[in-house]
């Protein structure tokens, strides 16, 4: 083990993704940035590799891998393609939560499906707007800010249904249309767009057992991982550049102040990190404060290290021809998704006086 | 209520401004974002209200006002438009503001009263692939031949640059000399051998034109020349100085156009079921904001005093650039957390002030070289 608390197996799977994200992602991340488009082909290839159901049972097609592997995987991806890997963050925690906790007849077919590559959309606490009827047989409205909704063939949605906020499975085929969100500022090959609901037809198969927060915390997990990733994306496009960029005869990466912005890229991706892995081994005890303290830590992080970036590049990091701009702006689209840094310090505050 | 010392003149323009700004401006903000494309009518309508050339002298074209009503204005334009504030900041502060410091009364009247009067387009060209913050750097050439300056080389980066109808630039006649070789200027569009090249795809200032200036055996004739032999380089830091005032106020007003739409969505909007204001989460982060804003509006305001008092201002200005840019940038992020996820997408024109604020981080020295100009003064070389 080494000081992260990974094993011989964890190294290689970091490995093995951080290849596949260099190899598929990084030649088209800034276009499909630009043009809002989703990896389409590269998810059929992370299906093929089995991203899609890290904490599955082998017999649902799984690969009953622990939540730190997860949080690798997501990392690795997010370096190239932050979008791309909370797509798949997503994927994953839904497969998980319906697997765990949902009580549909057919569950196991719908879970196969989702490793497999079919789509599963993620409406999150911060953001869903759905509501019941009040004897809990119908849902309808619309939310914003659904990942992975692109094409999606199930979903996961929050909402209030007669004095209970929980997660509902839908199939998205029934009543349900997708409206790509084409200004979202980051994030943008992630699949996000509105969700309405017609008058949706519901059951209590539809509803998720209690999940005791599970769903929650795997989610902050993997919201940390997106974030350790993209500071992991700063230092590689600001460390190259402040050693190529020659200024006053040197190269800027000479001067002190670019040193230290340097560092504190560094700094901000180690401390993201070991929250992030911290959180994650702690997921099977349930441990709260972990998840919170991570994604609270880890995003604010993240913002930090984008704009670092940008900063080291100059002018050139203010131009979409590098990706230290991406970073920021992805960043910048993950502190606003979840519950902001400040309003959630609040609720750590009251987890821990409480 | 506004105590600082502005008169009743300095409030009715800013009055002026204002209304053209939440009016005119505000409505059509958000679509000169989305097409990316400088409104060159939206421009020139700006330019006829006299606002190209408001410190300048009545004349010389201008308004005949001081700095501080200058800045008034920027404060106002940047609240609701960051890339038009910045086409007209590098316009006055960086074209204009030289001709008229340093050029000869010929310059003056060929170049300045149009351009103060608001005719036509100016643009500011110092920055050059290999020569950002090292400006000392520059690699264009300026050669004398039978009695004409022949200008080579490449300039980037240049607000306005394709839509310039005089670009005041720098290049160096030799090199053995350093800083002491490069002269200053001036160029007209459609000037054989000059043109402008590739534009920037940006972050933010999308409405905002930042291009190329090629120079390929380009002929200028000795009244071209800006200032004194050999003191091109002072012309533009001297430029500089009092430019940075107003880079320092388009942070400052993007961050304040962040806290006033944040501060309107807060009182109007609930979490939870309970109004949003009553979180002491919100009243920390509109608290904090607003008095690093306040902090930063007070040096740029005296910075721009001591512009109008004709005091060196290099520490100072500096100063203020770096502060307010900051604050400017910090104040954008905060308060779209009070927004929550509708601000990052079109609903709220907030994330737009983020991105424009980043740049004035950049432009016109980086914090870092802020920092240096800074310690310079504190420290000594
Ligand atoms: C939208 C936009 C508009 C612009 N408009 C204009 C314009 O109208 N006219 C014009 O002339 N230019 C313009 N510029 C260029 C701008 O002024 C430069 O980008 C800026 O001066 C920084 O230079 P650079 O980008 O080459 O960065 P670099 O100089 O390469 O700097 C890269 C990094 O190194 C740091 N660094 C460099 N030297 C040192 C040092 N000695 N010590 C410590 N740190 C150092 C910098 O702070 C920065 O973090 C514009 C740029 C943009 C993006």
């Amino acid at each position: 083990m080494d000081w992260l608390g990974l094993n011989n197996d964890h190294k290689l799977l970091r490995d093995d993704i951080a290849g596949f994200a260099k190899n598929e992602l990084e030649e088209d991340v800034l276009e499909f940035d630009k043009e809002y488009k989703f990896f389409d082909s590269v998810w059929k290839k992370a299906a093929g590799m089995g991203l899609f159901g890290f904490m599955l049972p082998e017999s649902v097609g799984g690969a009953d891998m622990d939540a730190i592997s997860l949080a690798l995987c997501i990392e690795e991806l997010a370096v190239v393609s932050p979008s791309f890997a909370f797509a798949v963050a997503v994927q994953n925690i839904g497969a998980y939560a319906i697997e765990k906790f949902g009580g549909m007849d057919n569950k196991a077919d719908i879970v196969k499906d989702i490793v497999k590559g079919l789509k599963v959309a993620l409406c999150m606490e911060s953001i869903c707007k759905l509501k019941c009827n009040d004897d809990r047989t119908q849902i309808s409205g619309t939310s914003g800010f659904v990942v992975n909704g692109d094409n999606s063939k199930y979903c996961l949605m929050f909402a209030s249904c007669a004095e209970r906020n929980t997660y509902l499975y839908l199939d998205t085929a029934d009543n349900c249309e997708f409206h790509k969100e084409n200004e979202i500022i980051g994030m943008r090959s992630a699949g996000i767009g509105k969700f309405e609901v017609k008058p949706y037809a519901i059951s209590d198969k539809n509803f998720l057992q209690p999940d005791e927060g599970e769903i929650e915390y795997l989610l902050k997990i993997c919201v940390s991982a997106v974030s350790t990733g993209i500071c992991a994306g700063s230092y590689n496009v600001a460390i190259p550049y402040s050693k190529e960029r020659v200024q006053f005869g040197r190269p800027i990466s000479k001067f002190g102040m670019v040193r230290r912005m340097v560092s504190e890229i560094e700094e901000n991706a180690r401390i993201s990190r070991l929250l992030t892995y911290d959180a994650a081994s702690k997921f099977r005890d349930g441990d709260r404060l972990a998840p919170y303290i991570a994604s609270v830590t880890a995003r604010d992080r993240a913002m930090v290290c984008g704009d670092r970036a940008v900063q080291v590049l100059g002018g050139a990091g203010y131009t979409k021809d590098y990706p230290a701009e991406m970073y920021f702006r992805d960043a910048k689209t993950l502190e606003a998704l979840l519950y902001s840094a400040e309003e959630e310090r609040e609720l750590i505050g009251k987890i821990i006086t409480d | 209520m506004d105590l600082m010392e502005f008169s009743k003149e300095h409030l009715e323009f800013r009055d002026e401004v204002r209304d053209f700004a939440q009016n005119r401006l505000k409505p059509i903000a958000e679509d000169l974002e989305r097409k990316a494309e400088f409104d060159y009518d939206l421009i020139m309508e700006i330019g006829r209200k006299g606002w190209f050339g408001i410190p300048i002298p009545e004349k010389y074209g201008g308004m005949g006002k001081d700095n501080v009503s200058y800045i008034l204005a920027l404060e106002e334009l940047t609240k609701v438009c960051g890339a038009t504030a910045i086409m007209v900041a590098a316009h006055c502060s960086l074209c204009v503001c030289p001709i008229y410091y340093d050029g000869n009364e010929e310059q003056k009247k060929k170049y300045l009263v149009p351009l103060a009067r608001g005719e036509k387009i100016g643009s500011f060209g110092l920055s050059e692939p290999n020569a950002g913050s090292d400006a000392g750097g520059t690699e264009t050439t300026a050669v004398l031949k039978d009695g004409k300056w022949v200008i080579n080389g490449q300039k980037r980066w240049i607000t306005n640059g394709s839509y310039a109808d005089v670009i005041v630039f720098t290049a160096q006649t030799n090199k053995e000399l350093k800083h002491h070789g490069i002269y200053s200027f001036i160029v007209e569009k459609g000037t054989p051998g000059f043109s402008p090249g590739n534009k920037e795809d940006k972050l933010g200032l999308r409405s905002s034109n930042t291009a190329e200036l090629l120079f390929d055996e380009c002929e200028l004739p000795p009244e071209n020349l800006l200032g004194k032999e050999g003191e091109g380089f002072k012309v533009f830091m001297r430029t500089l100085d009092g430019g940075r005032i107003s880079i320092g106020m388009l942070g400052l007003g993007l961050g304040e156009g962040a806290l006033e739409s944040a501060i309107e969505f807060a009182t109007t909007h609930e979490r939870k079921g309970k109004p949003l204001i009553k979180y002491q989460w919100v009243q920390k982060l509109i608290a904090d904001t607003a008095t690093e804003l306040e902090a930063a509006r007070h040096l740029i305001y005296h910075a721009a005093r001591l512009k109008d008092a004709k005091v060196d201002l290099n520490k100072e200005g500096a100063m203020a650039k770096l502060y307010a840019s900051e604050v400017g940038t910090r104040a954008c992020r905060k308060m779209m957390d009070i927004i929550g996820p509708d601000s990052i997408n079109g609903t709220y024109p907030i994330q737009r002030l983020l991105r424009d604020a980043k740049l004035m981080e950049i432009g016109e020295g980086t914090s870092e070289v802020q920092r240096i100009v800074i310690g310079r003064q504190l420290l000594g070389r």
